[in-house]
C-alpha cells in the first residue's frame, strides 16, 4: 500500500513539474525602428498581445533604423545577437537576401497554418518587395511612409476643386501659383520637410532602379519628375531654403506639406482640417503612392518549433488588430483591416486607392545604394547647387561606383 | 671573495641574479604600455595598411587587389574617390589655415589679459575652459540650433534676416571656424597661462625701466620666453585640426554642392575624414579598402608635416 501511494505521489509530482514546465511562456524578441510616436503605438499593440494570452511574451525593442540594419546584417546566424522578428523597410529585402540575412516567410506559414499569409490578403503594391517569384520574403505592415498633407481650408480658398480627385497635379500647382501671384500674396503652396522625403516622389514613375544586379535608373523619367519641383521652386511658390516648413504648415502659411506618416500626430494638434494625399504628380491618371514600406522580416537564425509558432501567433494578432496601427497614421497594408468601417474614418484611408499593382520576379538588389545616395544629394537641385541633369549624373555615377564596390566582395 | 681568496659561489650567483634583474626589470615596467601600444596602436595601423590593398566590404572577408585602390585615388579620373581625396584635402587644408592661427592667437590674447590678474580672472579662466570638456555632439547640437536659419537665436535675436549659416559660403565656414575656436581654445589657454606665469618679472621690469612699452615688452621678451609652448601648441593644433570630422558632419553634413566635375559633386566643406568615413562605413556599401588607402595617405602627409615641424623646433633650440 505504501509503495502504491509513493508511486502515485511521484507521478503526481512529475505531472506537476511537466505542467509547470509547459506553462512557461516563450519570450520572443521583436525589433522595430519606430523611434517616434509610432513606436508608442507599436508598444501598445505588443502590450495588448501580451495581456491577451499567457503563452508568449513579446519583448519590443526600439532602435535606430541604421542600427537594426547593421545588426541583422552583421549578426546573421548568431541567435544570441538577433531577434525573432524585426521590422525594416521592405526595399532592403533584396539586399538582405543577397547577404543571406533573412529567411523566407514560408517557414512561418508552415509552422503557423492558422494564419493565411497569402499575398491576396495584402494591398496591391505590397507585393513589390514581399514577393520574389513565388516566394514571400517579408510581410508589409504599412505603406507608404511618406505622403503629402493638405490644409483643406487653404487649398479650397486658393485652388477650389483641386482636392476633388485626391491628387494634386503640377498643372494644378501652376493654377494655384497664378492666383497667388495675381493677388500678390506671400502664401506658399508645397513644402518638403526633409531632404529624404523627396525620395518618395522619385518612386512616382516606377523607378524601381533595375532588376537583380543591374542599375537601370530611368534618367528621363527622373528628370521629368524633378523639373516641376525646380520650376515652381524658382518661381517662388514653394518653400525657401532655410525655411522650417513644418512650422509654416502649422501657422497656415503653406498649403501642402510633404512629410512622413510619423508627423501625423503633430499635425492633428494644429487644429485645422487636413487631408492626406500622394505627393504632387505629373498626371492624375497614373498617380500612385509608393516609397517606403515597413515590413516584418525573419532574421537568419535557427528557430525551435515553439518559437516559430510564437512568432506566427504574434504576427496573426498584429494583423487582425491592425486597425490599432492606424492610430500612428500608418497607411494599412492588410486588406481585411483596410475594409473596416472604422478605418474609413482615418485621413490616411484616402491613400488606399493609389496602389500600384506590381510584384517583381527579380527585384533590384542595390536599392539601399540608390536610396542612400538620393538622401545624400537631397535638395541640392532645388536650391540651385546643381542642375537636374548634373543631379542625375551624380546619382548614377555614385551608385555605379558603390555597387561596383559591393560586388567586389 | 672568501678569506682564503676564493670566490663565494653564493655571492657570485647573487650578483648575477642582481645583474639580470637590473637588466630586465625596466622592461617589465614598460611592458604593459608597450603591449597596449602594440594592441591598440600598431595592430590597427598595420591592419589599416593591409586593408588599403584590399577590397573590403564590412561583414565580408577582404579580397587582395594590390594597388588598385591607390590607382583609383591618385590616377583614375573617372573614379569619385580621385576627386574626394583632392577636394577633401583642400577643404581640410583650408580649415587648418583658417582655424590654427586663431586657435593660437585667441587663447594667447585671453591668457595675456588674464595674466594681469584682473578681477575675477580665475572665474573667466574657468568659463573659457568650460567648452573644452563638452563632447562634440553636445557642442554641435547646441550650435546647430543657434545657427538654424529660421528658428536660430543668432538670426532672430540679432535681426540678421535669414542668413543661411549651414548651406551657403562663406557663412558655413565662418560658423565652423567659430564653433571650433570656441570649443578648443580652453586647452591652449591653460598652457599659455602657465607659460606666461613663468616669464621672469624682473626682466620685464628692467625693460620697463629702460623705456620699453607694453607692446615691445610682449613681442621682444614675453613671446620669445614662451616660444616652446607656442611651438608645441602649433604642432598639436595642426595635427588635431587635420583630423576634423565631427563639426562639419553634424553641422551640415559637408555642406552644399559648389561644383560638379565628371559626375562627381564637390561639397563646400566636406573634409577628408568625412569622405574616409563615408567610404568605409556607408550603409549603402562600405569600401574599407578605399577608406584605408585615403587614411594612409593622410597619415603619411601628417607624419611628414610633423617631422618638418619638429626639426624646425630642434633647430631653434640648438
Amino acid at each position: 500500500m505504501k509503495k502504491i501511494l509513493a508511486v502515485i505521489l511521484a507521478l503526481t509530482m512529475m505531472l506537476g513539474v511537466c505542467a509547470t514546465a509547459s506553462a512557461e511562456p516563450i519570450t520572443i524578441d521583436f525589433w522595430t525602428l519606430f523611434t517616434g510616436a509610432d513606436g508608442a503605438t507599436m508598444s501598445e499593440i505588443v502590450d495588448m498581445f501580451n495581456a491577451a494570452q499567457d503563452e508568449v511574451i513579446v519583448n519590443h525593442i526600439v532602435m535606430e533604423n541604421d542600427d537594426v540594419n547593421a545588426k541583422v546584417t552583421m549578426s546573421a546566424g548568431d541567435n544570441d545577437a538577433l531577434p525573432h522578428l524585426f521590422i525594416q523597410h521592405s526595399w532592403r529585402q533584396p539586399t538582405y537576401r543577397a547577404d543571406n540575412a533573412i529567411l523566407p516567410i514560408s517557414m512561418l506559414a508552415e509552422a503557423y497554418p492558422d494564419f493565411d499569409f497569402s499575398m491576396e490578403n495584402w494591398v496591391p503594391g505590397a507585393a513589390l518587395y514581399n514577393m520574389v517569384g513565388d516566394e514571400r520574403w517579408c510581410i508589409t505592415t504599412d505603406f507608404p511612409t511618406v505622403m503629402m498633407y493638405a490644409n483643406v481650408e487653404l487649398v479650397n480658398e486658393w485652388g477650389p476643386g483641386v482636392l476633388d480627385d485626391g491628387v494634386l497635379t503640377w498643372d494644378e500647382v501652376g493654377q494655384i501659383a497664378d492666383k497667388i501671384e495675381a493677388e500678390g500674396s506671400d502664401m506658399k503652396i508645397v513644402g518638403a520637410s526633409g531632404k529624404d522625403v523627396l525620395m518618395g516622389n522619385y518612386w512616382e514613375k516606377g523607378f524601381i532602379y533595375g532588376a537583380g544586379d543591374e542599375l537601370a535608373i530611368d534618367r528621363e523619367g527622373l528628370l521629368a519628375s524633378i523639373k516641376p519641383w525646380e520650376t515652381y521652386f524658382d518661381r517662388g511658390v514653394l518653400w525657401e531654403e532655410g525655411d522650417d516648413v513644418g512650422a509654416l504648415f502649422a501657422v497656415e502659411e503653406i498649403m501642402f506639406l510633404v512629410d512622413g506618416s510619423w508627423s501625423s500626430n503633430h499635425i492633428k494638434e494644429y487644429g485645422f482640417e487636413y487631408m492626406m494625399l500622394p505627393t504632387p504628380m505629373l498626371d492624375a491618371e497614373t498617380a500612385y503612392v509608393d516609397g517606403g514600406q515597413h515590413a516584418m522580416f525573419l532574421p537568419q537564425r535557427t528557430y525551435t518549433d515553439e518559437e516559430l509558432q510564437a512568432v506566427g501567433k504574434f504576427v496573426e494578432f498584429f494583423f487582425e488588430n491592425e486597425i490599432k496601427w492606424a492610430e500612428a497614421a500608418s497607411v494599412l497594408a492588410y486588406v481585411p483591416a483596410t475594409e473596416l468601417e472604422e478605418y474609413k474614418t482615418y485621413p490616411q484611408y484616402a491613400l488606399n486607392s493609389f496602389r500600384r499593382p506590381i510584384s517583381l520576379a527579380d527585384p533590384f538588389v542595390h536599392n539601399d545604394v540608390v536610396e542612400t545616395t538620393l538622401g545624400e544629394l537631397g535638395m541640392e537641385v532645388l536650391y540651385g547647387n546643381m542642375t537636374a541633369e548634373e543631379y542625375v549624373d551624380v546619382l548614377i555615377k555614385t551608385c555605379e561606383e558603390r555597387i561596383e564596390a559591393k560586388n567586389a566582395n | 671573495m672568501t678569506l682564503l681568496g676564493k670566490s663565494n659561489p653564493k655571492v657570485t650567483n647573487k650578483k648575477s641574479t642582481l645583474r639580470l634583474y637590473a637588466r630586465w626589470v625596466p622592461f617589465a615596467f614598460i611592458m604593459p604600455h608597450v603591449l597596449v601600444f602594440l594592441i591598440f596602436n600598431m595592430y590597427p595601423i598595420l591592419s589599416g595598411i593591409y586593408a588599403s590593398f584590399t577590397s573590403w566590404k564590412l561583414g565580408h572577408a577582404p579580397v587582395w587587389i594590390g594597388l588598385e585602390n591607390y590607382y583609383k585615388i591618385f590616377v583614375d579620373q573617372s573614379s569619385i574617390y580621385y576627386y574626394q581625396l583632392r577636394w577633401g584635402m583642400i577643404n581640410t587644408l583650408k580649415f587648418v589655415l583658417f582655424t590654427v592661427p586663431l586657435q593660437i592667437c585667441v587663447p594667447l590674447f585671453f591668457a595675456v589679459i588674464l595674466n594681469t590678474k584682473i578681477r575675477g580672472h580665475k572665474l573667466f579662466s574657468s568659463i573659457i575652459y568650460l567648452p573644452s570638456i563638452l563632447s562634440i555632439s553636445v557642442v554641435m547640437v547646441a550650435w546647430k540650433n543657434i545657427f538654424d536659419p529660421s528658428s536660430g537665436i543668432l538670426n532672430n535675436m540679432l535681426g540678421l534676416g535669414k542668413v543661411l549659416w549651414m548651406s551657403r559660403e562663406p557663412w558655413n565656414w565662418i560658423a565652423l571656424v567659430f564653433i571650433t575656436i570656441w570649443w578648443c581654445m580652453g586647452s591652449n589657454l591653460i598652457i599659455y597661462q602657465s607659460a606666461l606665469a613663468s616669464v621672469p618679472n624682473d626682466i620685464l621690469e628692467a625693460a620697463s625701466v629702460d623705456g620699453a612699452n607694453a607692446v615691445r615688452r610682449f613681442f621682444h621678451i614675453t613671446l620669445p620666453s614662451i616660444k616652446f609652448p607656442l611651438q608645441y601648441t602649433l604642432i598639436a593644433s595642426i595635427v588635431s585640426q587635420f583630423g576634423i570630422w565631427g563639426q562639419p558632419e553634424m553641422f551640415n553634413d559637408g555642406g552644399q554642392t559648389i561644383a560638379v566635375v565628371n559626375g562627381v559633386n564637390r561639397e563646400s566643406n566636406a573634409m577628408i575624414m568625412q569622405y574616409i568615413g563615408r567610404s568605409g562605413f556607408n550603409a549603402a556599401g562600405s569600401n574599407v579598402g578605399i577608406a584605408s588607402a585615403m587614411a594612409l595617405t593622410v597619415g603619411i602627409m601628417m607624419f611628414a608635416i610633423s617631422i618638418i615641424q619638429f626639426r624646425m623646433i630642434r633647430r631653434d633650440h640648438m
